[in-house]
């Protein structure tokens, strides 16, 4: 396989990867009214707070990401997303390094054009892409650690109606899903293409293909769709019996909520 | 015979293209009995199939369990009816073998310890217990049908509804899987099986219909059907290995020719 054929390919299938590790059913003792609660007290935390001055606090989030996958053995996944993540982060917090005033360290000139990189915003631009890395590293640790599908189940505090849940686990069913797809439609043009393949021929490819992938998965995902109300038993998708099943408190809970506390205050106080 | 348990009448299904799949189908299915739909490629029986699981609704015509209207019966018919999908890509949709075959009984919110012990169980009945771990897609064509079908039999439904059962199967399951049909038999299961596999069919076979073109074209016993060469090829059917053999045995002609 040619090296940039494999880096669509790849990144495809990391994305595909990392979502049906997510996806995994797993039983981490964590009610799912804990999880869902935590997953968006822990995530907050991590957003809202500045990580400067920086201090080791400025990373405790990225640092119990890392035990959280650590613990349920998914560091390989969550490095992979922590590396698509501060890509797409690296990209969108570019602007603010030109768009804020303050003193220029060097500036770009070209004719009538001219743009100035600030002390100001470079700090700007660090900020947020730590807050925001920091943010989806312990989102997506958390989420490996108990199980997207115990978090779908938490949403049913929420919302009873089981409304957002259900598109929930459908969404988590059909990306991947749709994902798959592409591979497949990539590798049957590709087997059909006669020249020799280029970079830019591969994404021209994918980029061709877009209509006919939205209809080839919507279809699929009628089929699926079909599928798992032959197998859904109780009605509801995401398998939950009772509201009261989300409440199911036990000894982990207490302790993880005594955990969440800690990080609360360790964050907002700055004691590190 | 037993009584019935599957049936509909006069069922037309469109789909939203256009295509007429099912022009005005009868049929009926008793208890304990094993009827197969057979008929060429596009005859409708994967959509006779979707239309009896209650999972499409027709257009013309109505759809009965045990004497009742599907419509009125909802999602609880679900639990007496199961199907095993042609294409085993569209049935299988977690992330791991087990969380596939367990789906079905987590729905009805058995103990995690027990779900365990029976998708073992069935997972080694199967021959399928290295694959547990594995993602459904990451597969073998035939593994993958293995797979669809114990995703099914874990609930145990009372009618199995299979399409294509033993398309790409190595000779071994093929009879794995008569067997499975003959023991289901005696346990009171009922069978619907959409096929192309003549051999397979009438091994299996208590009763069969021949679809063409969205409508029966016949039904009767399997022996019958098979043998019939004016139908066989508007089925584009061949008589199965087992008739041959008898018929050529009483017209004298065993003996059949071979590489020397
Ligand atoms: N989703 C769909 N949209 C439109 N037409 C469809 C769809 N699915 C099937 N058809 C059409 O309906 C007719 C019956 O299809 P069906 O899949 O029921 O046939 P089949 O007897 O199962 O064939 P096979 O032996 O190839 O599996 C065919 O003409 C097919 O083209
Ligand atoms: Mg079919």
């Amino acid at each position: 396989m040619r090296a940039h054929k494999g880096l669509l390919m790849r990144y495809l299938g990391s994305v595909e990867h990392v979502l049906e590790k997510l996806a995994r059913e797993r039983d981490p003792g964590i009610a799912p009214a804990t999880s869902i609660f935590l997953l968006i007290l822990l995530v907050s935390v991590a957003a809202f707070t500045s990580p400067f001055p920086l201090r080791p606090g400025s990373f405790l989030p990225l640092l119990m990401a890392i035990v959280l996958s650590l613990a349920s053995r998914e560091l390989g996944a969550f490095l992979r997303l922590a590396g698509i993540a501060s890509f797409f982060l690296a990209v969108v917090s570019l602007p603010l390094l030109f768009i804020t005033p303050g003193t220029a360290f060097w500036t770009l000139r070209s004719g009538p054009l001219e743009l100035s990189a600030t002390w100001d915003g470079a700090f700007q631009a660090l900020a947020f892409a730590l807050r925001c890395l920091n943010a989806v590293c312990l989102a997506v640790a958390w989420t490996s650690y108990v199980g997207f599908n115990n978090l779908i189940r938490g949403l049913h505090v929420i919302d009873p109606t089981g409304t957002i849940p259900s598109m929930v686990f459908l969404t988590t069913r059909y990306v991947p899903l749709s994902i798959r797809e592409a591979q497949k439609l990539i590798a049957a043009r590709e087997a059909r293409t006669l020249r020799e393949p280029r970079l830019n021929t591969t994404w021209l490819l994918l980029a061709s293909s877009c209509g006919d992938l939205f209809l080839r998965t919507f279809h699929r995902a009628w089929k699926v769709n079909l599928a798992m109300k032959s197998r859904c038993l109780s009605g509801s998708l995401t398998s939950l019996t009772s509201l009261k099943d989300c409440f199911r408190l036990g000894a982990r809970d207490v302790l993880w909520a005594l955990l969440a506390l800690a990080y609360v205050l360790v964050m907002t106080l700055r004691v590190i | 015979m037993g009584r019935e348990v599957l049936s509909c009448r006069g069922v037309w299904f469109r789909y939203p293209d256009g295509t007429e799949a099912l022009r005005g189908v009868s049929f009926s299915v008793h208890q304990g009995e094993v009827v197969v739909l057979l008929g060429p490629n596009g005859a409708g029986k994967t959509t006779l199939l979707l239309v009896l699981a209650g999972l499409l609704e027709p257009s013309k015509g109505r759809v009965f369990f045990r004497g009742r209207d599907v419509r009125e019966l909802g999602p609880e018919l679900r639990k007496y009816v199961g199907l095993v999908f042609q294409d085993p890509d569209d049935q299988l949709f977690c992330p791991t073998v087990f969380d596939d075959i367990a789906f079905a009984l987590r729905q009805i919110g058995l103990p995690e310890e027990e779900i365990r012990i029976r998708v073992l169980d069935l997972a080694r009945e199967l021959g399928i217990e290295h694959l547990l771990d594995k993602a459904p897609y990451r597969l073998s064509y035939g593994e993958k049908k293995k797979v669809a079908i114990a995703t099914v039999l874990i609930y145990g439904p009372e009618v199995l509804l299979m399409d294509e059962p033993t398309a790409s199967l190595s000779p071994r399951y093929v009879r794995f899987l008569e067997e499975l049909v003959a023991e289901g038999v005696d346990s009171g299961r009922t069978f619907v099986i959409a096929t192309q596999d003549v051999d397979f069919a009438y091994e299996v076979a208590d009763y069969a219909y021949v679809l063409v073109e969205g409508r029966v074209e016949a039904e009767g016993r399997p022996g019958e059907l098979l043998s019939d060469p004016e139908l066989l090829e508007k089925a584009e059917l061949r008589e199965p290995r087992k008739l041959s053999e008898i018929l050529l045995k009483r017209t004298g002609l065993a003996e059949l020719p071979g590489r020397p």
